[in-house]
């Protein structure tokens, strides 16, 4: 029996690889794939670049658009190369530059290097930090109240860590994936998320005092 | 065990082995398992916002419509515009008729313009002879005119004694930019009077050559003495002293016929005032009916002073009592 390129069921295509549905739309077009591949990281991307964004309509609009320049670059996907960084990395350029026009400058641009003092928080010290505190600096608040204060905390982060913790605490990126999407060495990735821990931290010590004066 | 790892375990970034490794460090020591917990549990103090996105009913559905959009865009105009239009000559006529419309609208604009910017050049050469010849007749007293016994000298050679007496530095102002036909060159070879008045005896085309200007002179006319004589340095009336050249000896007699600097359309004449004037005929004043002729119909000095006569550069001053 021959077996059709670009005929195989929906079912079918769910259990092939991202790599090699992007080989196949690459070299045959075939609507199909396409539609696989946006059903399957339609929440994944979506939730990242709303997070990111902080707004939903133009986190739709970047979700769009990143999946127009997927189609239209199509041809200069290489193969071997894992597609959900290069998806990402699309789609952080896309977010970026929507940023800009709204008028939203990201404070960070992706392959701006951070000041040693910033970006090599010592892990030993930071582990004993977040280990030794028994009860944390945000354990006297409720969880309605520490989750606003979550958010506005990462809010206050830099963007190249803000952007390196969502990737690795919400999107459950690995190491290397990050630093193929953001264009940075692996060790600056983690030293980025030390950093953002080290600095979360530092701000929950901060509430805590200020909340103790008050 | 590093804190490093236990950091990235916590974090969920280890990969298999190392991951392993570490689980089984946390079975045999409940005091890092403890660490790890904690670890975990400031992770989430610090990091979870409770905040879940959820995308909008239809993301997926709307991609994929924009991109279908992009596969099979809008007709626009341009697709019904034939990729390659064949050669036709009704197209050739017609732009080969707006060109050429447009050249006839322009050309006579253009041509005004050249004749009046020639006019304004041929002006501005007179006004310059006017004041050299100022100047020569506040030093002597008298229009250039040859010494006594020279009166056979060429009348173009008024140019001669004005470059000797130091009053014309440039003799390209002897050149009517409107008709364009003096080639300099031979004009600028003028050493003196005296060796243009030589080169007219000697060899009277080389001498035609040299003197190619494009003005005549009016040399005088006969005082109530009798005499030739030049014009006076303060006539009592405004003389014609320089003019743009009068036409061939054939026609001459023609009084119809006016100088060919500006094809026939007329004359230029300095005054003895400086003033330079243009006249589309031979007839300057009341007692001056040509300008070209005495009133004796004669190429000669006039009759009298208000009878002027701009003479062809190749004919003589004809009088004698200058300087």
């Amino acid at each position: 029996m021959v077996k059709v390129i670009g005929s195989d069921s929906a079912e079918s295509l769910a259990q092939k690889a991202d790599e090699e549905l992007m080989r196949r739309y690459r070299e045959h077009g075939d609507e199909a794939v396409y539609n696989e591949l946006v059903h399957r990281y339609e929440r994944e991307l979506y939730r990242y670049l709303a997070r990111y964004m902080g707004d939903t309509s133009m986190a739709e609009d970047v979700f769009q658009n990143t999946f127009l320049q997927i189609h239209l670059k199509r041809g200069l996907y290489e193969d071997g190369r894992p597609f959900r960084p290069w998806l990402y990395a699309i789609a952080t350029h896309q977010a970026v530059d929507a940023l800009r026009k709204a008028g939203r400058h990201p404070t960070v641009s992706l392959d701006q290097r951070l000041s040693p003092a910033q970006g090599e928080a010592d892990a030993g010290s930071l582990l004993d930090m977040l280990v030794n505190d028994d009860s944390g600096p945000l354990a006297d608040l409720q969880d309605q109240e520490r989750r606003d204060w979550v958010r506005e905390s990462v809010e206050r982060l830099p963007d190249a860590l803000r952007q390196t913790l969502i990737l690795a605490y919400h999107q459950d990126l690995k190491y290397r994936e990050i630093a193929d999407i953001l264009k940075i060495p692996v060790g600056t990735v983690k030293s980025r998320l030390h950093a953002a821990l080290a600095k979360l931290q530092q701000m929950a010590k901060a509430a805590k005092r200020d909340g103790k004066e008050d | 065990m590093k804190p490093d790892e236990l950091l990235d375990f916590a974090l969920g970034q280890l990969d298999d082995p190392r991951r392993r490794a570490v689980e089984e460090a946390c079975r045999a020591d409940p005091e890092v398992a403890a660490m790890v917990e904690r670890a975990r549990r400031a992770f989430h103090a610090l990091l979870d916002d409770g905040i879940s996105h959820a995308p909008p009913p239809g993301l997926a559905e709307k991609t994929l419509a924009l991109v279908a959009q992009g596969r099979n865009p809008a007709p626009s105009i341009l697709d019904y515009a034939p990729a390659r239009v064949p050669f036709r000559w009704a197209d050739f006529a017609v732009a080969a008729s707006i060109f050429i419309a447009g050249v006839v609208t322009l050309m006579p604009a253009v041509q005004r313009s050249r004749e009046r910017m020639n006019q304004a050049g041929c002006v501005f050469n007179l006004s310059q002879i006017g004041k050299s010849l100022g100047q020569y007749v506040s030093t002597h007293q008298s229009y250039p005119a040859p010494p006594n016994d020279r009166g056979d000298a060429k009348s173009g050679l008024f140019a001669a004694l004005l470059q000797d007496g130091g009053f014309l530095q440039d003799v390209s102002l002897l050149d009517c930019p409107y008709n364009g036909r003096c080639d300099m060159q031979h004009a600028r070879r003028m050493a003196s009077f005296e060796q243009a008045d030589e080169l007219s005896k000697r060899d009277p085309a080389q001498f035609q050559k040299m003197v190619c200007w494009d003005y005549g002179y009016n040399p005088g006319y006969r005082h109530a003495s009798g005499q030739l004589g030049p014009i006076s340095a303060r006539p009592a009336s405004l003389i014609p002293v320089v003019a743009d050249q009068p036409p061939a000896d054939r026609l001459l007699g023609d009084v119809d016929r006016n100088s060919p600097n500006h094809f026939g359309a007329g004359q230029n004449v300095l005054y003895s005032d400086g003033a330079v004037r243009w006249h589309r005929s031979r007839h300057v004043g009341p007692e001056d009916s040509d300008v070209y002729l005495n009133n004796d119909r004669r190429i000669e000095p006039g009759v009298h002073e208000r009878d002027s006569v701009i003479l062809p550069r190749d004919h003589p001053f004809g009088i004698s009592s200058g300087r």
